[in-house]
């Protein structure tokens, strides 16, 4: 019995030493627990401090970053650019605030336009910076030389029927004064000009021979050189769409990015009265498979260059420029409100014949070829603004007016 | 005798106990301290800073004292997009989509550059009376989706030539940082004033100081060249100005103990980012 009462009470396991030594323990646990805690606030602090000091410079290099990779490019454009500052993700939003009015400086046409740049890190999270910048672009002008209806540059003419050309008298068609109805290069025989008594304004011969009429009218440029500007390319032209059919249908309706809306002609087409498209001037360019010519019906505006043979269908409506190298032929019922300008023989359809695709059909009506002034000049202002877009952008300044984003 | 020794023990362990524990509360209230001090500083390093930053040229920086300065504080910048009437009383500005809130305060103004470069120079700030609203349009031109035009009416006079089309544009109110005393706080405050309101206790308490490198709140100017320059600022050398040091001291609203309050001293030199150049 006592043996047993002895075995609870075992040598070592008497006196209060262990619950000393545990409560020592809970103590240093609290104390060290209280140090960590207040350590590790410290640390939070200053890491904060230190990702937020970080982050209004990783933001700032972004947006310079991007302006530097922009300049390089020479290239500008309302779009988000990627970057990536020590690992983390930003992205440069630039927006156009304002394209400044096309200016002349010396020979060249010159263009502003003042971006604003928001970087932003990409987890959209972190401070944000802001400034402006100022994109240059400056080109060689599109300068149309046009001061008629129709510009020849060939002997073969041939206005046969009752097709005619018409000067720009009419005042709604903002001429003002007296125009020729027919400007031709100097070396033209104008006595083998048929039925030239059908030109209202009569035939003016130009100061400038055959062989450079083509680089006069189109201000320095050929045919070619002014067919890369284009927007809308057909044909074997670097980026353009390959020609599947010869027979091109230019419709409004379409949406703006469809290659066949060459732009409303308000004034010729009523329905263009209320189309967007009215204020869009495209500059289209075509060249015709070897051996082909190409028909073309619809309606459009702005310049259109056809490198190779053509002929323009029965309601065909177009204002401004149409350039024709090759042989063109115009049926009846067509009508260009601008300036037509051909380069090699050109054939004024007999009113009572339209040729669509391989069908000729009868139609009635004359043709009509109407200078106007206006046309001619929104046409060339349109290639001119296309020739900007695609120009280098160069960044002559320095960002300015940087802002923080308020958080 | 076994039970004496561990009461001993027992008192020994207590006192060192609370020893420990007092000194660990004393610790706790010191770092407690120290860390609002120093996130007072941060805070006023950071906020005044960034303001700082972002001052603009010309008469951006309005005054600058040895404790105190006055600048303009942009809210948006735009460019000059149309100038009907020659810009006697309105503007048309394209600003960034989707900006900040444009309503005008008593003192809300704004300024604008005439010419580019090297030769720019800024007109008078004008206060802005009237803000119209959002248009897709300014003048003849479309703007594209990611800006927006309204029209700036003005009071007063924007001098010298009248500004073309795509000049840079900026709407401000002016700020103004000095120290001060308000009623229910307690100890000398950074205050910031905004506009026509008054100032306001913006980070404190800091030390009153003594002597002026004590001082709670300083600034010093430096020009192009990295010479210190003369204060109060000059008009001539308000725009020379292209970078400031600001050294802030802090204080904890308390000491611990018998001690006297945390003090934390933190500097930083920020260079003017829209006065980059000559």
């Amino acid at each position: 019995m006592r043996d047993s009462k002895r075995s609870f009470h075992r040598l070592g396991e008497q006196g209060v030493a262990l619950p000393l030594a545990l409560l020592g323990l809970v103590v240093v646990t609290i104390l060290v627990t209280a140090a960590l805690m207040t350590s590790s606030t410290e640390v939070a602090l200053s890491a904060a401090h230190e990702a937020g000091t970080r982050g209004l410079y990783d933001a700032e290099t972004a947006l310079e970053h991007t302006v530097a990779r922009r300049a390089a490019a020479q290239a500008i454009t309302d779009a988000s650019y990627p970057d990536t500052v020590g690992g983390t993700p930003y992205s440069v939003a630039a927006a156009v605030l304002l394209k400044r009015p096309i200016i002349k400086v010396d020979s060249f046409l010159v263009r502003r336009t003042s971006y604003s740049l928001v970087s932003a890190p990409g987890s959209g999270r972190g401070r944000r910076v802001g400034a402006m910048v100022d994109a240059v672009q400056q080109i060689l002008p599109f300068g149309l030389h046009i001061t008629s209806g129709a510009m020849v540059g060939t002997d073969n003419v041939k206005l046969p029927g009752k097709s005619y050309v018409i000067t720009g008298q009419d005042s709604s068609s903002c001429s003002t004064g007296d125009v020729s109805g027919m400007v031709v290069a100097a070396d033209v025989d104008t006595s083998k000009i048929g039925m030239a008594d059908e030109v209202i304004g009569g035939i003016e011969q130009s100061s400038v021979d055959k062989l450079g009429f083509a680089s006069f009218v189109l201000g320095g440029r050929s045919p070619d050189q002014a067919a890369m500007a284009a927007s809308i390319k057909w044909g074997n032209l670097p980026g353009a769409r390959t020609l599947t059919t010869n027979n091109l249908y230019s419709d409004p309706t379409l949406p703006r990015d469809s290659w066949m809306n060459w732009g409303c002609p308000a004034g010729i087409i009523l329905s263009c009265a209320t189309d967007p498209d009215t204020a869009y001037y495209p500059v289209v360019a075509i060249r015709a498979n070897p051996g082909s010519e190409i028909h073309l019906t619809g309606s459009g505006q702005g310049v259109l260059i056809v490198i190779g043979d053509a002929r323009l269908n029965s309601g065909f409506r177009y204002k401004g420029v149409v350039v024709v190298t090759g042989n063109l032929t115009v049926n009846g019922g067509t009508s260009v409100l601008g300036s037509l300008v051909a380069l090699s023989d050109l054939t004024l359809q007999d009113s009572t014949y339209s040729t669509s695709g391989t069908t000729e059909t009868a139609i009635s009506g004359s043709g009509e070829i109407r200078f106007d002034r206006c046309s001619v000049q929104r046409a060339q202002d349109a290639a001119n603004g296309l020739l900007l877009d695609s120009a280098p952008s160069a960044f002559p300044e320095p960002t300015y007016g940087w802002f923080e984003v308020v958080r | 005798m076994e039970l004496l020794v561990a009461l001993l023990i027992s008192g020994l362990l207590a006192l060192v106990i609370f020893q420990l524990l007092q000194g660990q509360g004393r610790f706790v209230a010191i770092q407690g301290a120290r860390e609002e001090v120093q996130q007072n500083a941060r805070a006023v390093v950071e906020l005044v800073g960034g303001e700082l930053r972002g001052v603009p040229g010309g008469a951006g920086l309005v005054q600058g004292t040895e404790d105190s300065l006055t600048i303009r504080v942009p809210r948006v910048w735009g460019v000059l997009c149309a100038v009907p009437g020659g810009g006697a009383t309105t503007l048309q500005v394209s600003m960034p989509a989707g900006g900040p809130d444009l309503t005008p305060t008593d003192s809300t103004g704004l300024a604008v550059q005439i010419g580019t470069g090297a030769g720019a120079t800024w007109t008078n700030g004008v206060r802005l009376t009237a803000v119209g609203p959002k248009q897709t349009s300014c003048g003849p031109t479309t703007l594209a989706a990611g800006a927006e035009a309204h029209t700036l009416t003005f009071s007063g006079s924007l001098g010298g030539t009248a500004p073309d089309a795509g000049a840079p544009v900026y709407v401000y109110d002016p700020v103004t940082y000095r120290t001060g005393t308000s009623a229910g706080v307690d100890g000398l405050w950074i205050q910031r004033r905004s506009g026509g309101s008054g100032s306001q206790p913006f980070a404190g308490p800091i030390n009153e100081g003594s002597t002026a490198d004590s001082k709670g709140l300083r600034f010093a100017y430096f020009d192009e060249t990295g010479a210190m320059l003369a204060t109060p600022l000059s008009a001539a050398d308000r725009a020379k100005v292209r970078r400031i040091r600001l050294v802030v001291r802090t204080l904890s609203s308390r000491g611990v103990g018998d001690d006297a309050a945390q003090e934390q001293t933190d500097s930083i030199d920020i260079f003017l980012r829209n006065r980059v150049g000559p």
